[in-house]
């Protein structure tokens, strides 16, 4: 592997950190890009070819990780928790939520357990995957 | 019985980068610098605590093969080496501020959890460090972690 190559891998997860951190905001290519130092199209493609998704699918299954860690730590209403985490209305965020999750943010809630672990394991291990073993995983630790 | 960790162990492309970041920018100390010939020996360590050392290694032959190398480069820069190592701090918020206008890449955001405030970093290869300021006493035995129903 070239320096180039470690150096853009790195920028890469500079912008993937910062959607890390911004996931309750909009999601901004352009300046995603900058903090890449690449352009919008090469962001996107670069961005799947290092981790293996788009970015925007990166970010919405992020806000449904951290909607599920608000909903297992918190008493905080609902509604409040989709705004938060980046979603315009509970519409939109409850029906992402059951595609991806596989339960409703309610049933979620009921059926979910508090992990006692850092922030940066539960966001690494709890953003859902469609991998059918993870899958299983979580519906495991969640008692579904 | 085993008494305690002496030493952990981080992967770095560039040893001389490794040390302007792990004792230029976070404070740490060299414990040992040691050309073996075939290798680098740099280990770093938190000042005031011998006997706790991070050896800075970087990966190549002889110790594997080059492409080894390659793919732990590689994996290291995508951020996939994981929780690397974690510090302690006697005041998170002071940690976070200072390291972040020395440049530091702030992985994340100051956290208020259960064992205290925590933020995350990176060094210049992409191991993810975290640093802690925990709310009980490390000193002290503490029930082991587990799950419970909220």
């Amino acid at each position: 592997m070239s320096r180039a190559v470690e150096e853009l891998n790195r920028r890469m997860l500079r912008a993937r950190d910062a959607i890390d951190r911004t996931y309750g905001e909009l999601l901004d290519i352009p300046a995603l890009a900058r903090v890449a130092s690449v352009s919008d199209a090469h962001f996107i493609r670069t961005f799947r070819g290092t981790f293996g998704e788009t970015p925007h699918r990166y970010l919405q299954r992020r806000r449904v990780e951290r909607a599920m860690f608000l909903l297992r730590e918190t008493d905080r209403p609902i509604t409040e928790i989709s705004l938060d985490v980046g979603f315009s209305s509970l519409g939109t965020f409850s029906r992402t939520f059951r595609a991806i999750v596989g339960a409703s943010p309610t049933e979620y809630r009921a059926t979910s357990a508090r992990i006692n672990a850092p922030t940066c394991f539960t966001m690494s291990w709890m953003r859902p995957s469609e991998d059918r073993a993870v899958l299983e995983k979580l519906g495991r630790l969640n008692g579904q | 019985m085993l008494s305690s960790i002496n030493m952990s162990h981080i992967f770095v492309s560039d040893q001389d980068k490794a040390l302007e970041f792990y004792c230029g920018k976070l404070g740490l100390e060299v414990s040992a610098d040691l050309d073996l010939g075939v290798m680098r020996w740099l280990t770093v360590r938190v000042p005031g605590a011998p006997g706790r050392d991070i050896l800075l290694e970087k990966a190549g032959p002889p110790s594997m093969d080059p492409k080894s190398a390659d793919q732990i480069r590689e994996l290291v820069s995508k951020g996939a080496s994981g929780f690397t190592v974690g510090f302690t701090t006697d005041n998170a918020d002071k940690t976070f501020e200072s390291l972040k206008a020395k440049g530091v890449e702030i992985h994340d955001e100051l956290t208020k959890r259960d064992y205290g405030t925590d933020f995350g970093i990176r060094d210049p290869f992409g191991n993810h460090i975290r640093i802690v300021q925990l709310s009980y006493n490390p000193n002290q035995a503490q029930p082991k972690a587990a799950a419970a129903k909220s």
